[in-house]
């Protein structure tokens, strides 16, 4: 992103910006990251958010979109949201408006937008942002290659499940088949949402190497 | 079919992380701290030189602000001012009302800095504003 110039939040988001410490800020970037990891999981190499499209690799496109719009006050930090919420929100509502505007442009038959370059809109994402997060079907295309590593990793994941005696672990893994939400899972297996993160890390680790690996560089 | 169950699921399974990483507090990351991102590193970089072009943005836009206030109070006239405060507040201003009747344009960059007398600026500023149109 250029700096053209600063945007109708510059003043009051420098405001709130100048008690952030780069500590916060380091911490704010890295769950950006781990959301764009996720949200971009099997989607960067076919499609909007690949390098041909976007210019830069997405996670470098979207991360930076993101903390330009905050710092140069293009997007509003709201109170309602601690920085890292705000940054994942700006990265969800660019995505939205990348997908839209290659999907139109596919529609016209252009193939692509010039250079990766879009307008800066302020896509607003709906207040209710965790509904978005299993929203995912049918935004975008997917190519072979893609659907084929999908189908490898959930028979990592489910070989995985079969030959843990973690019953935990084995609920989890039925209710996420089942599309249920944190809240959902942890009240169907009796766990606080702080106890079914320990769940998830568990079964993060099994598939971490894969996430890095499909995404690491993009 | 089975392809399709597996991509379903597997969104499921992301969109799960989303949440729960949405719902993570920021202290939850300290430990993750000691580990080495090298893309993170880069981009903490080029948010804190982002950060300092955007502070000196803000300091030239207030200046231009201050400027620009500045030279329309001059324009109004030293004793018209005056006479926005009652004469009690007016004798503890005598000091602020005599720097101010003494700068020039020049001398704009110097009380930039200088919180009591941008304090009595705006005070003017705002007596202005009460007065309906002075301005």
């Amino acid at each position: 992103m250029t700096i053209e110039g600063a945007g109708t939040f510059f003043e009051s988001n420098s405001i709130k910006l100048n008690a952030v410490s780069s500590v916060e800020w380091e911490i704010a970037l890295r769950k950006a990251e781990k959301h764009l990891n996720y949200r971009l999981w099997n989607r960067t190499s076919f499609g909007a958010h690949t390098i041909e499209n976007l210019g830069v690799p997405a996670k470098e496109y979207y991360l930076n979109f993101a903390y330009m719009s905050v710092i140069y006050g293009n997007w509003e930090w709201k109170d309602d949201f601690d920085l890292p919420q705000q940054l994942i929100r700006i990265i969800d509502s660019r995505i939205s408006t990348v997908v839209e505007s290659y999907k139109k442009a596919k529609d016209k038959n252009e193939g692509r937008l010039k250079d990766g370059k879009y307008l800066l809109t302020t896509t607003e994402v709906s207040q209710d942002i965790e509904s978005t997060f299993y929203d995912l079907e049918g935004d975008e295309e997917i190519s072979e290659e893609d659907l084929l590593k999908a189908e490898v990793q959930y028979e990592e994941i489910e070989q995985f499940i079969l030959e843990s005696d973690d019953e935990d672990l084995i609920m989890f893994w039925e209710c996420v088949k089942e599309g249920y939400t944190r809240n959902d899972i942890a009240e169907f297996i009796g766990k606080t949402p702080k106890q079914l993160d320990k769940i998830k890390e568990k079964l993060l680790r099994q598939i971490r190497k894969e996430v890095i690996k499909d995404n690491g560089n993009q | 079919m089975e392809t399709n169950n597996a991509l379903k699921t597997l969104r499921n399974l992301y969109g799960l992380f989303m949440e729960i990483n949405y719902h993570t507090e920021p202290a939850d990351f300290v430990s993750e701290l000691n580990d080495k991102d090298t893309f993170i590193s880069v981009h903490l970089k080029n948010v804190m030189l982002h950060r300092t072009k955007a502070k000196a943005m803000l300091k030239k836009r207030k200046f231009e602000e201050l400027k620009e206030q500045f030279i329309a109070l001059k324009k109004v006239g030293l004793e018209k001012l005056q006479e926005l405060f009652p004469p009690a507040e007016r004798v503890e201003m005598v000091k602020l009302f005599n720097k101010f009747e003494e700068l020039t344009e020049k001398d704009i960059e110097a009380i930039n800095e200088d919180q009591d007398f941008l304090t009595f600026i705006s005070s003017i500023k705002d007596k202005i504003e009460d007065e309906d149109g002075i301005k």
